[in-house]
């Protein structure tokens, strides 16, 4: 067999191998062992393979950067911000109709400005937003898939570990991505809160129980000092870690560790930490650092084994041949990530996909930042679809509400899931979206 | 009954070695858990002196290089004991609940490569470390911060070798799962951004 053909049988055993449930990385770094072996014929170079990803994939200061943001995000969490961006924004749509359902995508947004766990939305506005809109006779198909489709922006907000990973694969600069995420950002934002409005006007019925839209909310306006209390620790979050990183004041990593600091000091001031939690805190953060640099080192295996193979390069060559153009290659793409996205989790897609397509398009001179944005919208989108979107499998874990089935939270997300996908096509036409705030950065320096 | 009694006796000597195990492991996790608290203190440190005094600490940027890759290994068999590990297990968890027996089969395939993987790296790390120690490697530059390499290296043997012994006992639970037996022992991660938005709800 040519290393062509033994590249092609390795993606082909691997997606199976994950499907049938073999832990991700451990697939990753089998089918590389045996990969190498069998193009060298020889044991020792697949065993030195392994080795080298395994001690120098991570010996990197930038590596800093994701238990620090890990840790930012469970403390922010820890010192109730989560709840604070939820209050923030209900107040101030307390007398729009569908208010409560947008309130939960405006506070997402929020947060999502101060935490980069991509999971973590989706948990903590399933116990915040879920149970306030029911009590208002929202119906539970609609406020879970309001949680679903929003906790996506997560992901999309800077920071963002998401980003940060393809960052990271890519060899682009952290901040760099991490501008180009907030226009799509806030065009999804808009976008979510659009659809929510023309369904409470449109198809009221689908939204909540007849009668509940139009009831006055018996909610009083939060005083001034409320209000302020719990706005400054977000304003002065932002400033810290996106303000430092925007202004060059420091790395994407020190950033973190700043963010990290100043969240923990608000969970120490707010009383909201003790020992015990913080030390909780600290084994989670350790859990999910763990998890996330086992799948990259596991990953950069892997692409070892692509290059040996030749595999990128013969496929270059094969899509040349065929003469297909950009647009084709990029619709193929997105496809590819979305049907993936349906069953496995965001980090591994991609992983898997992104080191394979970035030598595919080497000769169309893309801008790997943009690449970037669309290729963190396209494996959002496989979240939410059957029928294993993960973020829904999320939300599931943590309802209360048992009555609320699995379809539920699918059909809830179904219309979201539909908009990410015009957000995603507007991105692709128009890559001033993402790249507009990129460029006058650029130009600055 | 004279042939029962060594079984038990081993059988109990198992057992004693698996808790120790289960220490070991516990203790590397909390360790590298308190090691990221220690790393952003320092690094806040170094950001506070560099603005306000305009005198950075030298070496942080040595110490994150070196602790990332500790702190990793050191984490990796606690992390899979409490199945946070990626993995897609949806179906798997199925076909588990529906044919046991064949998805215990399949765990031990499964659970098995993640043993001889650990143990090919170990093979790998095991000369590594040793002449990064005999041959006093270091990182960082001479003169400004330097520290030995080898403390790295053999976190990476260690971990990778707590965490084949971690795959090992999961390959174990599956083969009692094919006799019927529930697993030896049962750890869950506390959620604790669940319980965070929880108590923020009161």
């Amino acid at each position: 067999m040519s290393g062509f053909e033994i590249g092609i049988v390795s993606i082909i055993a691997m997606l199976l191998l994950i499907y049938i449930g073999m832990h991700v990385p451990v697939v990753l770094a089998l089918i590389s062992f045996v990969g190498v072996w069998v193009i060298k014929g020889n044991v020792n170079i697949a065993i030195s393979l392994l080795w080298i990803s395994a001690a120098k994939t991570v010996q990197d200061f930038l590596f800093g950067v994701i238990p620090l943001f890990v840790l930012m995000g469970l403390l922010v969490s820890t010192a109730g911000m989560g709840r604070d961006t939820y209050d923030i924004a209900q107040n101030a749509l307390r007398r729009v109709r569908g208010g409560l359902g947008m309130a939960t995508v405006i506070a997402n947004a929020i947060f999502a400005a101060i935490t980069g766990v991509s999971i973590a939305s989706a948990t903590v506005f399933t116990r915040i937003s879920v149970p306030e809109m029911l009590r208002y006779g929202y119906k539970g198909r609609f406020a879970v898939g309001t949680v679903a489709g929003s906790s996506v922006l997560g992901m999309l907000i800077p920071p963002s570990i998401l980003l940060i990973i393809f960052a990271l694969i890519a060899e682009e600069s952290v901040g760099d991505l991490f501008i180009a995420g907030i226009g799509p950002g806030i065009l999804l934002t808009f976008s979510f809160c659009v659809l929510i409005a023309i369904m409470a006007y449109g198809f009221p019925n689908w939204v909540a129980e007849p009668g509940a839209l139009d009831q006055q909310m018996d909610q009083e306006k939060m005083p001034g000092k409320e209000l302020f209390a719990k706005t400054y620790p977000i304003v002065i979050l932002v400033m810290v870690v996106l303000g430092g990183i925007y202004a060059g004041l420091y790395t994407p990593t020190e950033a973190g560790a700043a963010g990290a600091f100043v969240a923990f000091l608000f969970a120490l001031v707010r009383r909201q930490i003790t020992v015990r939690k913080l030390w909780d805190v600290l084994v989670e953060t350790g859990h999910i650092t763990a998890t996330l640099l086992f799948l990259i080192i596991a990953a950069s295996m892997y692409s070892r084994m692509l290059g040996i193979s030749g595999l990128p390069t013969e496929l270059g060559r094969v899509i040349g041949d065929m003469n297909a153009s950009f647009v084709q290659l990029m619709i193929m793409y997105v496809v590819i990530l979305i049907i993936l996205g349906t069953i496995i989790d965001s980090v591994s897609i991609m992983l898997i996909t992104v080191p394979l397509f970035l030598v595919v398009l080497k000769p169309f001179d893309v801008d790997l930042v943009w690449f970037g944005v669309v290729t963190v919208i396209a494996t959002e989108i496989g979240l939410l679809t059957p029928p294993l979107g993960l973020a829904v499998y999320v939300i599931k874990s943590t309802l209360v509400q048992k009555d609320i089935s699995l379809a539920d939270i699918f059909i809830g997300a179904a219309p979201f899931a539909l908009v990410m996908l015009v957000v995603l096509i507007l991105v692709m036409i128009f890559p001033e979206i993402p790249l507009f705030l990129v460029e006058l950065k650029r130009s600055l320096r | 009954m004279a042939p029962r009694l060594p079984l038990n006796a081993i059988l109990g000597f198992l057992d004693v070695l698996r808790r120790i195990f289960d220490r070991i492991v516990l203790v590397s996790n909390g360790v590298a858990s308190g090691w990221i608290f220690v790393l952003m203190l320092l690094i806040t440190l170094d950001i506070t002196l560099r603005f306000v005094f305009n005198s950075p600490l030298s070496g942080v940027t040595e110490i994150v290089e070196i602790s990332i890759v500790t702190i990793l290994y050191l984490q990796l068999a606690h992390t899979l004991k409490v199945g946070r590990v990626t993995r897609s297990d949806a179906l798997y968890g199925s076909i588990l609940r529906k044919w046991p027996a064949v998805g215990n089969i399949m765990g031990i395939l499964f659970h098995l490569a993640g043993v001889g993987l650990m143990v090919a790296i170990v093979i790998g790390g095991w000369p590594k470390w040793l002449q990064a120690y005999h041959g006093g490697h270091f990182v960082g530059n001479t003169g400004v911060f330097t520290f030995p390499e080898w403390p790295q290296r053999l976190a990476l043997v260690v971990g990778c070798t707590l965490l084949g012994i971690q795959f090992f006992l999961l390959v174990v639970d599956n083969l009692r799962g094919l006799f019927g037996k529930p697993p030896l022992e049962h750890e869950e991660a506390v959620d604790v951004q669940a319980a965070a938005a929880e108590e923020s709800t009161k």
